[in-house]
């Protein structure tokens, strides 16, 4: 999407949680992240508090980032439930080879979680 | 939607939305702009953006709003807001998650004609002294309390390990140390984002710029400057790298609840705040701080680098190469200070957001250099373009918010930009134009294209015709290094 500030991605998925793995894929092809799956890769494990759908969309977007800012791995494989402390994420990170364009921080500007007849649409904007 | 003749023109350079024109709004907005610069900004979002910022509890005078603007996340991008401390909210989103982006100004006595054979090497030397670029790391990995020092202490951490001078800290805004920084407002997650990134320009549209002094407008402020024309300057892009983007994400994130808890409606979730005399109100401040204090030790690291990088290609081959300070300025920031509001003196918070303080001549806080001239106001133009040396007047104290522009303002976004210009294209017709450019990647370079942003020119007839900025002088680039 065009954006005069940064990045935007709409994006459509049949549930919540494909929702996030769509959202994540997203966020990873925008910046051209090349990752490397020579190796098993690293367990990873994070909860998420679950508040409304777009905020915990955006808390679950910028624990991924973190992850690729600090040990430089991107998260893939992911198995998503739901707890009653918030959402369990489970995933595998891998060493990034290489990024095009880095994102610096998931905003809230224009975020939207809208669910429709027959699929769930986000819009979420970066900060790069 | 808003229109055109929405606007009460108040003069060439001035225009109004009342505070009537919404029924959430506090105060009213004012727009530095012309009227092709606000038919510019009716756009995109940025002028409901500014309404949006004028509906912020404890929200005095009126809501500022640069020529510069665009569209930014909840507030916009060449804005002004001041809160009362009494009464009145801080707002992450008002602020920026690049806290205290900025820019420092360094001068020289190195003529154009001794440099010019060695501008090449100096490109490459300054690539190599000042990391850039994606997951870039400094040279040092800092411990916790190495990271809690920088918290606290910013430009004078850099002078304890040998990186600084005191005319360094002198020429830097507060010294390059806010008080009130408080470590224990820092999460876990920023200080590891925090550790190795010191002394790194980074990405986007950061740089580093070695430009040649081309015009003086104010003899007298160039000299207390050290601005020469024909020599050579250095400009420093750059902020808070990670350490500022995660703290702004935590507590744009916390405040999601804070503001229920406070009964505060908002139009825009991204304008999320507290309370300024709440614990979670001065919880960010001090954390935002620490951002604030780490750019400035970043800006001044960076400064320290880029002068190995002169001294590498030009001693032994020119006299004096020596950058000397002339000073450094935030542009994303919420500062405590003192303004005259509808006739009383008010202790506010001035959230600038893309806009940089602009203090006119005799104000506390500006070095005994420029307290006959006014604050440095430092406003780089695109890549290419000249970019601008402005002083801040007494009359931006009291039009502005003691505020100015920070640069030239996006038009474009950025695959409309590297739609439109080819990377290794757009490096041809620089170096055809006589500038070096080192540049991580052509996409890189195609979205911080000039066509992508405003005309600097314009921007800054605005604001030294508008009475808030005067001109200085007029830089022209030879070397850009892009992160």
């Amino acid at each position: 999407m065009s954006h005069t500030a940064d990045w935007a991605v709409k994006i459509w998925a049949m549930d919540y949680f494909d929702l996030l793995r769509i959202a994540a894929e997203a966020m990873y092809s925008l910046q051209m992240v090349e990752i490397d799956r020579r190796e098993p890769g690293i367990p990873i494990e994070f909860l998420v508090q679950d508040e409304d759908e777009e905020i915990t969309l955006v808390g679950f977007l910028s624990e991924l980032l973190y992850h690729q800012d600090t040990h430089f791995i991107a998260l893939d494989n992911f198995i998503i439930e739901m707890q009653q402390a918030g959402i369990r994420v489970c995933a595998v990170g891998f060493p990034i080879i290489r990024i095009e364009k880095e994102i610096k921080a998931v905003t809230y500007s224009g975020l939207k979680v809208q669910h429709l007849p027959q699929e769930i649409e986000a819009i979420v904007v970066f900060d790069v | 939607m808003v229109k055109l003749n929405d606007f009460t023109r108040v003069s060439d350079y001035e225009w109004e939305l009342p505070a009537d024109f919404r029924s959430d709004m506090r105060v009213a907005v004012k727009f530095f702009a012309t009227r092709h610069l606000l038919e510019d900004a009716l756009g995109d979002l940025s002028i409901e953006q500014a309404i949006n910022a004028a509906t912020l509890p404890g929200v005095a005078g009126k809501v500022m709003v640069m020529p510069d603007v665009h569209q930014g996340y909840g507030f916009p991008i060449g804005g002004v807001a001041a809160t009362r401390f009494s009464d009145g909210v801080i707002s992450p989103g008002a602020i920026g998650y690049d806290i205290n982006c900025g820019v420092r100004l360094m001068s020289s006595r190195i003529r154009l004609e001794e440099s010019e054979p060695f501008l090449d090497k100096l490109s490459i030397a300054l690539d190599h002294y000042c990391p850039s670029g994606v997951g870039t790391k400094g040279t040092k990995k800092l411990s916790q309390k190495e990271l809690e020092d920088v918290c606290e202490q910013g430009s004078a951490w850099t002078r304890k390990a040998g990186a600084a001078t005191e005319m360094d800290l002198l020429r830097t805004e507060e010294m390059g140390q806010l008080k009130g920084a408080n470590p224990a407002a820092v999460s876990n997650r920023a200080f590891e984002r925090a550790k190795d990134q010191l002394g790194t320009l980074g990405s986007g549209n950061h740089f580093i710029e070695v430009d040649l002094v081309e015009q003086i407008f104010d003899s007298q402020a160039a000299q207390a400057m050290g601005l020469s024309v024909g020599c050579l300057s250095l400009m420093i892009h750059c902020g808070s790298r990670g350490f500022g983007h995660q703290i702004c994400t935590d507590y744009v994130q916390d405040f999601q609840s804070v503001v229920k808890r406070y009964g505060i409606h908002l139009p825009d979730r991204e304008l999320v705040c507290a309370p300024l005399d709440s614990p979670e109100g001065m919880r960010y401040l001090a954390a935002m701080r620490c951002a604030a204090n780490y750019a400035f030790a970043n800006r001044q690291l960076l400064a320290h680098q880029a002068r190995k990088a002169f001294e590498a290609v030009f001693a032994g081959k020119i006299k004096d190469w020596y950058l000397n300070q002339v000073y450094d300025i935030a542009h994303n920031m919420g500062k405590e200070e003192i303004h005259l509001i509808d006739g009383k003196e008010t202790r506010v918070c001035v959230h600038r957001k893309g806009a940089t303080r602009a203090f006119g001549p005799g104000e506390k806080g500006l070095p005994d250099a420029y307290s006959q001239i006014g604050q440095p106001v430092l406003v780089p133009g695109s890549m290419g373009t000249s970019s601008w040396v402005l002083t801040g007047t007494e009359a931006s104290m009291e039009r502005s918010l003691g505020s100015c522009c920070h640069g030239a303002g996006r038009v474009m976004s950025r695959s409309q930009a590297k739609r439109s210009v080819r990377g290794e294209e757009l490096r041809r017709e620089l170096r055809q134009a006589g500038i070096w450019v080192q540049a991580g990647s052509n996409a890189g370079l195609a979205e911080e294209a000039p066509q992508a942003y405003k005309d600097v020119d314009q921007v800054v007839q605005v604001v030294s015709g508008a009475g808030i900025a005067r001109k200085v002088a007029r830089l022209r680039p030879l070397v850009v290094v892009k992160g």
